[in-house]
């Protein structure tokens, strides 16, 4: 194994029991320094840790002293370890060699290492993420971004170092337990980091967020549904879950029609990869750029005038025979259902009826963006259904619709189903492109908007009750989600 | 769809051939109408491009479509002032800042934990993984009062590590999700052979089910790098009033309101926050298409 280490022979044979127990590497173990040097040495480095920590916390970012405080947690966790595992390593050297063996004469290998990894990081990374905080700070010509990407490098290299070192430290703690255990054990060492963030971030959050919805601005009181009785009186939150509803109905439609008819059509032709493309791309740019883009499409000028928006343009061109008159998509509330009037729901507030037609024109912004979405899954789903079926349909003389109608359909209505509640709840959350449009002016402002709205003038009780709200209208889908989850997870 | 009509079982009658003209000009419409389709969805791009390179004063009195006939007027100069004057170019740079710590995390944490989800037996296990199921659609909402209130009282407030763990958190269930299918649909004799040969836990899931899984991380990172570099809400929420750490989101959703008269800058503006993203995408899309198939309709 490691030649020129016979000499050594009762080292050898108490390392070859050490590492029998970690399956470690074994060249690792070369530089083996003696009992008492690295009792002294560890001290001293320990010192050195807390020294520095101390020192650099002014200085570092606040993530970094948690990043260190962490890895201080790690080395002593292995330290306790190999200390519980000491009188282990003797019995097995005992069990191997003729040579007897007490605790003194363990030479505490790991130990080693921890002081060797410890000087390095104490030594090398702060100066290292200082020259690098130095150069990116000079090549962007700002400290601040210059600190940050150092900050970026270390996130990148640490949190990966860190979960990988936490997954192969627990698993030699795990080696001193019996199998049993370890097959009990590991699943919830493994998923512990995911299971903490999701805590930490998403179900402890929520639990909060109802208890807060029942305070008052400040949280320090219970007004019991006071909240909920403010959105509920409130016109604007009203109409904002109108709005809501428009974008459910609307933008679903939306999607998931064009997507399964440009599907349909693709599928028909040669340059399909090209075309589902074009379609699939402003997936890819942010709500917020889309906004832009659109404002300039639906810009309106004062009839008479040459009209600037693309939208507006053609209509006035097209439209000329007819003296069509440019339309404001995005300031234009008319009700699209004129024809079709619903009675009030509250009366006096006739507009929570109305089909505004700004909100159309918004709805459409979302559905330009995800139709390719839709397109892309109902395409896959397309290419499922065998050719065979299709074409015998033909030969036995059903018309391209009836084979959509009475086969296709039919057969992609899972995929649909799939599709539309995924629109449903981008419906539901939808905030960036009322946001970057018009800001929730002109009524167009929806739940989401709502929320943020309240939560930035510190109205935290609102906008808790507000998130409440939103929670409640996704519920249903996401029980739809579940049991839809479960019926593929009993096909597995 | 020849091969179906040249190996016909005996005794069906042959269909009659129609003569290739008339098929092109049957599909004609056809062609028409995806034309027509196609330029919905190139045009709207397309004309902000074209105006992001046109002086102010001409988007503001002609379409964009003017600008592409003589006599030519194009400029950088719209670039050119948002890089400087307006921002652009920092907000860049904290995109990219924002985005790489936040694509990298939630992979990594997910990593280990659906590999437990695909490959270890623990009690609870479908109660546990329903419950990431739930949280997939949890509005984000539900969380901003809360998690706001703890990054101030950890001084995190408006800081770069707050954003990274807020879309860490809400990025895993995704995360979880994708990858515990894909691992678990790899083939369970290459781990059982792995088990017989000694392999450790952490062996088998470095050395195969990693490796096998490149596809659905790399699936993983490009929709997580664009939904980052794409939201506005979480930076919004979390940054708030730290306005040097603004993304491009950010600053592009509050020129639209400040900019009024000088919609020009915009296009250039929000050209710069397109280019990466729609760039990865471009060049990855055949991974991220596999990804969305197999974290909505799963195979």
């Amino acid at each position: 194994m490691t030649g020129g280490m016979t000499g050594a022979g009762g080292a050898r044979d108490i390392r070859t029991a050490y590492l029998a127990m970690l399956g470690g590497p074994v060249g690792a173990h070369r530089w083996y320094l003696g009992h008492r040097f690295a009792c002294a040495a560890y001290v001293v480095a320990l010192a050195l840790f807390v020294g520095s920590f101390l020192l650099f916390r002014e200085r570092v970012e606040a993530g970094f002293g948690q990043l260190w405080l962490v890895a201080l947690a790690l080395f002593i966790g292995q330290l306790l370890l190999d200390a519980m595992a000491i009188p282990r390593w003797v019995a097995l050297a005992n069990r191997s060699g003729e040579q007897r063996y007490t605790e003194e004469d363990i030479p505490w290998p790991p130990l080693v290492i921890a002081v060797i990894a410890m000087f390095a990081f104490v030594l090398v990374v702060p100066p290292l993420l200082g020259v690098l905080g130095g150069v990116l700070g000079q090549a962007f010509g700002s400290a601040r971004i210059g600190a940050q990407g150092a900050l970026v490098v270390l996130v990148l290299i640490g949190v990966p170092t860190v979960l990988v070192g936490y997954i192969v430290l627990t698993e030699q703690a795990l080696r001193h337990f019996p199998p049993r255990f370890q097959t009990g054990m590991r699943p919830w060492l493994w998923l512990f980091p995911a299971l903490a963030f999701l805590f930490i971030f998403l179900v402890y959050p929520t639990i909060l967020t109802f208890i807060r919805s029942l305070q008052d601005q400040s949280g320090t009181t219970f007004v019991g549904l006071a909240n909920y009785e403010w959105f509920v009186g409130s016109e604007g939150a009203l109409v904002a879950l109108r709005n809501n509803m428009l974008w459910l109905v609307f933008f679903t439609l939306m999607t998931v029609g064009f997507g399964l008819a440009i599907a349909i059509l693709l599928d028909r032709v040669r340059y399909e990869s090209a075309a589902k493309t074009v379609i699939f791309v402003p997936m890819a740019i942010s709500f917020v750029a889309a906004a832009v883009i659109w404002r300039f499409m639906y810009d309106w000028s004062i009839p008479g005038t040459p009209q600037t928006g693309t939208v507006n343009a053609l209509l006035v061109t097209l439209g000329s025979p007819v003296d069509m008159q440019p339309i404001d998509w995005v300031r234009d509330q008319r009700n699209m259902l004129g024809l079709l009037p619903l009675p009030d729901l509250i009366p006096g507030i006739e507009r929570l009826t109305q089909v505004a037609l700004n909100n159309i024109s918004l709805i459409f912004v979302g559905a330009w963006m995800w139709t390719g979405f839709c397109m892309v899954i109902l395409s896959a789903g397309l290419k499922g259904i065998s050719t065979e079926l299709l074409e015998a349909a033909r030969v036995d003389g059903a018309n391209e619709w009836q084979v959509f109608r009475r086969i296709i359909l039919p057969l992609l209505m899972p995929t649909i189903a799939v599709v539309s509640t995924t629109m449903i709840i981008f419906a539901l959350k939808t905030f960036d492109i009322p946001y970057a449009m018009t800001a929730g002016t002109l009524d167009t402002q929806v739940v989401a908007l709502e929320m943020w709205n309240q939560f930035r003038f510190n109205q935290y009780g609102r906008a808790s009750a507000v998130a409440v709200v939103l929670l409640a209208a996704i519920v249903p889908v996401m029980l739809i989600n579940i049991r839809r989850f479960r019926e593929q997870e009993a096909m597995r | 769809m020849t091969a179906t009509t040249e190996h016909r079982e005996p005794g069906v009658p042959p269909l009659r051939r129609t003569p290739r003209w008339r098929q092109m000009l049957g599909r004609g419409p056809l062609h028409f109408v995806i034309a027509l389709l196609l330029l919905l969805w190139l045009v709207p791009t397309f004309g902000l491009f074209v105006n992001s390179f046109r002086p102010g004063a001409a988007i503001r009195f002609e379409g964009w479509w003017t600008g592409l006939f003589p006599p030519w007027d194009f400029t950088l100069e719209n670039y050119q002032h948002v890089l400087t004057a307006q921002g652009i170019g920092d907000a860049f740079v904290n995109s990219l800042i924002l985005t790489i710590p936040a694509t990298i995390i939630p992979i990594t944490v997910a990593a280990f934990a659906a590999y437990a989800f695909a490959w270890m037996n623990f009690p609870f296990k479908n109660l546990l993984f329903v419950v990431v199921v739930g949280l997939l659609v949890v509005p984000l909402q539900m969380t901003f009062v809360p998690l706001q209130i703890l990054f101030r009282d950890m001084g995190l407030a408006g800081s770069f590590i707050a954003v990274w763990l807020a879309h860490t958190g809400f990025g895993l269930p995704f995360a979880l999700y994708l990858l515990r299918n894909f691992m678990g649909a790899l083939p369970r004799e290459v781990f059982e052979s792995a088990a017989i040969d000694g392999a450790s836990a952490p062996g088998a899931f470095f050395r195969l089910a990693v490796p096998m899984s490149v596809p659905a991380i790399a699936a993983l990172a490009i929709f997580q790098f664009l939904w980052v570099w794409n939201d506005l809400l979480v930076a919004l929420i979390f940054l708030g009033p730290n306005i040097p750490n603004h993304p491009l989101t950010v600053v592009l959703a509050n020129l639209v309101n400040s900019l009024g008269g000088q919609w020009h800058f915009l296009t250039a503006a929000a050209f710069i926050s397109m280019a990466l993203p729609v760039a990865v995408f471009l060049l990855l899309q055949r991974y991220f298409v596999r990804g969305i198939l197999g974290g909505s309709v799963k195979g």
